[in-house]
């Protein structure tokens, strides 16, 4: 704003003292001389916050981003948010607890977001798109994984997105969970084409470890529950409990990730608990209006008008009301995002307010 | 029992319009004087105060609805200040004219543009044709008596009465008030008898047409009440102070009894003057002061009787009518037209758009004053030009 | 006569903190005056406000501004930075501050005792306010009367209790713990 304000400054008069003044009492300057941002104690601040489904959800899929960019016509860009966090969204569609939806803020409003119908939907595209998440840089250290479960799976899934080298061994992949062998088939095939190399035959852990630089499998006695450790430092151990498949996939996951700190060098860190959510007192429901639950997702457009349903708790989805509410015009529009200016942001907290997701805070102002 | 509060002026008007028990108000909200008539909503609303609050959408229709009140022989109040009270211009000649004792508190407030909410006296001396009385006042407690004392000099003359106070440095001062035991203010100032009162059995007629033949008549007859409210109010005012301990009068001298040169002043800004005069004596200066507490009617003989025969006389005026001088400059001048030998009057405008005034500042224009040989009939005092 | 200058934001409750001292000092026998220096009166915009106390009435109490205060109080430390809060502050004068700072850590003249309270800490246990947007008036007041003693702490709850507009016991409660834990700079 202020940049094609100051075209103008050589119409400024200057007033450097009362004999300056003009007759008529008219104001020549801009009033941005006048920064009130000297008036302010505290700060408003752009801050995402977990939601509620978010803590919930066993493998912390960003539930709110996803959906958000689904209903902005990325569907692309909300499965690999997706992918990030979940590997077989297909199988969680079905096989999914959904704790997200009993936790949903939604829920306390009319009906939770068909949370679980929405990510099998996205990730079905990502599935008929073959399109998979980034890798991280490639570590350049090979390691075996080796079992049926489901958790192995995940496991060699997210090693090989932390960028190791995965050889995964396995005889009857997806045992024990009653998937079709289309099923079986679909999955496998998305492991392999990832990068990672399936090998279809069982081996002796003693020679595994001998000729990798790590393993994981699903069978023997864990050290850490927490990151799967065992007395052997090569070696990470990690099975199914059965009572939630979705918070088995996350097994696996985290035992990947321990291998992969190992294998970095680095200390193996335990999960920190996540963040407090947005509760359901922290949403302006003013803003939303009821709208029925769409249960089953089979087109486009039945994810967007069910996507649109949520609140977003704790996620900028660029509603826009923090800027149209300012009534300094402090807050400008920059790739999708308010920015504060500061100079003249009095700190009087209507944007904070009036944010209906509760993505901006306040913060005390330091002298 | 009467007690003590600490009260801003503001909310002092508020409890003056309560202890008065008035019937009616109706108000529309202006800043700085918002204060008062929130407070006497409330009062009415707790149901502390027998009244009606009417809520409206101008000054104008304040004005109005006071009028009708008033007319119906209620005993009606209302407050504005600056641009509420411009608006309420037309309906202020109406009360007169229709001889309605209405009590109206205005809170000086300078006249916009520029825009601005501090005190200046041009809002209410602009009213000073109108036919109304105009009484300013110095402190919270002068606010509180002068809205009783109002209702009883303006029901006795039959003409609506001004109480002024300045913007927030009374407006919003909280300092002491007594408040009056609600026995001794209803013997001082029994319930309204209106002499004329709209009632549905004994029908009447409000602003109806005068001719030539009978106008001017009625023009005589609110000059006569002006000229007689002068000795209403001296009376009044002494029997107010001999009930409730006050000091008051038409005007009000201060070290004035072997003063060569006196400083006229009125409104909040006395107090200030005061404690200069009292500094100055201290110093052993012959300075006395003159406070011109009533405008309207103009207090002509105590003028003369307190100038009369001083060596320099100061007006302060925290106003200006534009073309001509301070306002109460001109208006001491001309009181001191018929005075033998003619005594040397300056003229002072300060502290317009509520500018500080200090006492250095009263200071200053007593040693000007001394010095000034030729009469100066417009010194800006601190003006940045 | 002593004349008091406070410094504090819109929404912190200067105004009322400056009319509660006079009423306390008029509790405690004395006469009292108390005046906003009105301007844009805005949530956070820097509010000043003034308190004259004097022995009686016959003191001839000006309406006129503080120049020369003998105390100043600062409700908002955050303006010590950006404002002349010591002007013509009289030697010997409290300057009284709301920070959880110790009084040493502020650079100000030895001409000036200097008193801290955390009075927005107190502000927010006692629940005045909110957490970002504590109002502190009544707390810093009961730091003010414990190291000037120019009110006495009696004066200071019947005052408070009688215009604080809600939470009124809860106001006098965080009087009482800033009087009890207002620091002096040694």
């Amino acid at each position: 704003m202020s940049k094609e304000s100051l075209e103008f400054t050589d119409k400024i008069v200057r007033i450097e003292s009362e004999k300056d003044l003009p007759e008529a009492p008219i104001s020549q300057g801009f009033t941005l001389v006048n920064k009130t941002g000297s008036w302010r104690n505290v700060r408003p601040l752009l801050k995402e916050q977990n939601a509620p489904c978010q803590n919930a959800c066993p493998l912390k899929v960003w539930i709110q981003s996803f959906i958000d960019l689904l209903t902005r016509g990325k569907p692309e860009d909300a499965a690999l948010e997706i992918l990030k966090n979940n590997p077989f969204p297909l199988l969680t569609r079905r096989l999914c607890r959904a704790k997200c939806e009993i936790a949903c803020n939604r829920k306390k409003y009319d009906a939770p977001i068909s949370i679980r119908e929405l990510e099998g939907f996205t990730g079905s595209i990502a599935y008929d798109k073959n399109i998979y998440p980034e890798r991280e840089k490639p570590l350049s250290r090979k390691i075996a994984v080796t079992g049926n479960s489901e958790s192995i799976m995940s496991a060699a899934y997210f090693a090989y997105l932390f960028g190791l080298d995965v050889d995964l061994y396995t005889t009857s992949p997806f045992d024990g969970l009653g998937l079709s062998e289309e099923e079986v088939e679909r999955e496998i095939s998305r492991l392999r084409n990832m990068g990672i190399n399936i090998i279809a035959e069982g081996k002796k852990l003693e020679e595994l470890l001998d000729k990798y630089d790590a393993v994981i499998t699903d069978m023997g006695e864990v050290k850490d529950k927490l990151t799967f450790q065992t007395d052997n430092e090569k070696l990470y151990i990690v099975a199914p409990e059965r009572k939630d498949f979705s918070r088995d996939l996350y097994f696996g996951k985290r035992a990947a990730k321990s291998v992969y700190q190992y294998l970095k060098g680095e200390p193996i860190e335990k999960d920190a608990p996540p963040p407090r959510s947005v509760s359901f007192n922290n949403i302006v429901t003013d803003y939303f209006e009821p709208e029925e639950r769409i249960d089953t997702i089979n087109t486009m457009q039945e994810a967007i008008q069910e996507g649109n349903r949520c609140f977003s708790c704790g996620h900028c989805n660029s509603c826009g009301n923090c800027y149209v509410f300012c009534p300094d015009a402090a807050i400008s529009w920059i790739n999708d995002l308010p920015v504060v200016d500061y100079d003249y942001c009095k700190g009087c907290g209507i944007c904070v307010e009036e944010c209906p997701r509760s993505v901006l805070i306040l913060v005390p102002e330091r002298g | 029992m009467s007690f003590k509060k600490v009260l801003t002026g503001n909310h002092a008007v508020s409890y003056g319009a309560t202890s008065a028990r008035v019937q009616v108000i109706s108000a529309y909200p202006i800043t700085p004087q918002t204060t008062i008539v929130e407070l006497l909503s409330e009062i009415v609303a707790e149901g502390k105060l027998d009244a009606i609050f009417v809520n409206v959408e101008s000054e104008h229709s304040a004005m109005s609805a006071c009028i009708g009140a008033s007319a119906a022989g209620a005993r009606a109040f209302t407050a504005t200040s600056a641009q509420g009270l411009a608006l309420m211009h037309e309906m202020l000649h109406w009360a007169a004219g229709a001889r309605l004792p209405i009590v109206m508190a205005n809170v000086n407030r300078a006249m916009a543009p520029p825009w601005s909410i501090w005190t200046e006296q041009n809002d209410s001396l602009s009213q000073r044709d109108t036919g109304w009385m105009q009484f300013y006042v110095e402190s919270n407690q002068e606010a509180y008596d002068y809205v009783i004392l109002a209702y009883k000099v303006a029901e006795k003359v039959l003409l609506p009465a001004m109480l002024v106070l300045d913007a927030f440095v009374l407006s919003h001062t909280s300092e002491p008030v007594e408040i009056y035991d609600q026995d001794k203010v209803d013997e001082f100032l029994p319930p309204y008898e209106p002499k004329y009162a709209i009632e549905p059995g004994k029908p009447i007629s409000y602003g109806a047409l005068s001719k030539p033949d009978t106008y001017m008549e009625f023009r005589y007859k609110i000059q006569r009440s002006m000229e007689e409210a002068v000795k209403v109010i001296e009376e009044e005012t002494a029997k107010f102070n001999e009930m409730f301990g006050r000091n008051y009068g038409i005007v009000e001298p201060y070290m004035m009894d072997d003063a060569d040169y006196v400083i006229v002043s009125s409104g909040a800004m006395t107090s200030t003057v005061r404690a200069a005069v009292h500094e100055m004596r201290e110093e052993g200066k012959k300075v006395g002061l003159l406070k011109m507490k009533t405008f309207r009617p103009f207090p002509f003989e105590k003028v003369r009787e307190y100038l009369s025969g001083r060596k320099k006389v100061a007006v302060l005026d925290r106003n200006i009518s534009f073309g001509h001088h301070g306002i109460f400059y001109e208006e001491i001048k001309s009181a001191m037209y018929s005075v033998e030998p003619r005594v040397p009057i300056h003229g002072y405008i300060l502290g317009l758009g509520g500018r500080d005034v200090t006492k250095q500042d009263i200071k200053e224009i007593y040693d000007d004053l001394i010095k000034r040989e030729e009469i100066s009939e417009i010194i800006w005092k601190g003006v940045k030009l | 006569m002593i004349e008091i200058r406070m410094h504090g934001r819109g929404g912190q409750g200067t105004v009322v903190a400056s009319k509660v001292l006079a009423d306390a000092a008029f509790k405690d026998g004395k006469y009292a005056q108390s005046f906003p220096q009105y301007g844009v009166e805005r949530r956070g915009a820097p509010v000043t406000a003034f308190t004259r106390i004097a022995d009686s009435e016959k003191d001839l109490i000006v309406r006129s501004f503080i120049y020369e205060p003998d105390h100043v109080v600062v409700l908002d430390p955050t303006l010590l930075s950006t404002q002349n809060i010591l002007e013509g502050l009289k030697k010997g004068g409290w300057v009284v501050i709301n920070t959880p700072e110790a009084p040493d850590s502020f650079d100000i003249p030895s001409d000036y005792k200097v008193a801290t309270v955390d009075a927005a800490s107190i502000a927010v246990k006692w629940r005045l306010g909110t957490k970002t947007q504590p109002i502190v008036n009544t707390a810093i007041l009961g730091a003010f009367s414990k190291v000037t003693g120019i009110v006495s702490l009696q004066a200071l709850e019947k005052a408070i209790l009688e215009n604080a507009p809600v939470k009124q016991e809860e106001n006098v409660n965080a009087a009482k713990e800033a009087f009890e834990s207002v620091k002096i700079r040694s």
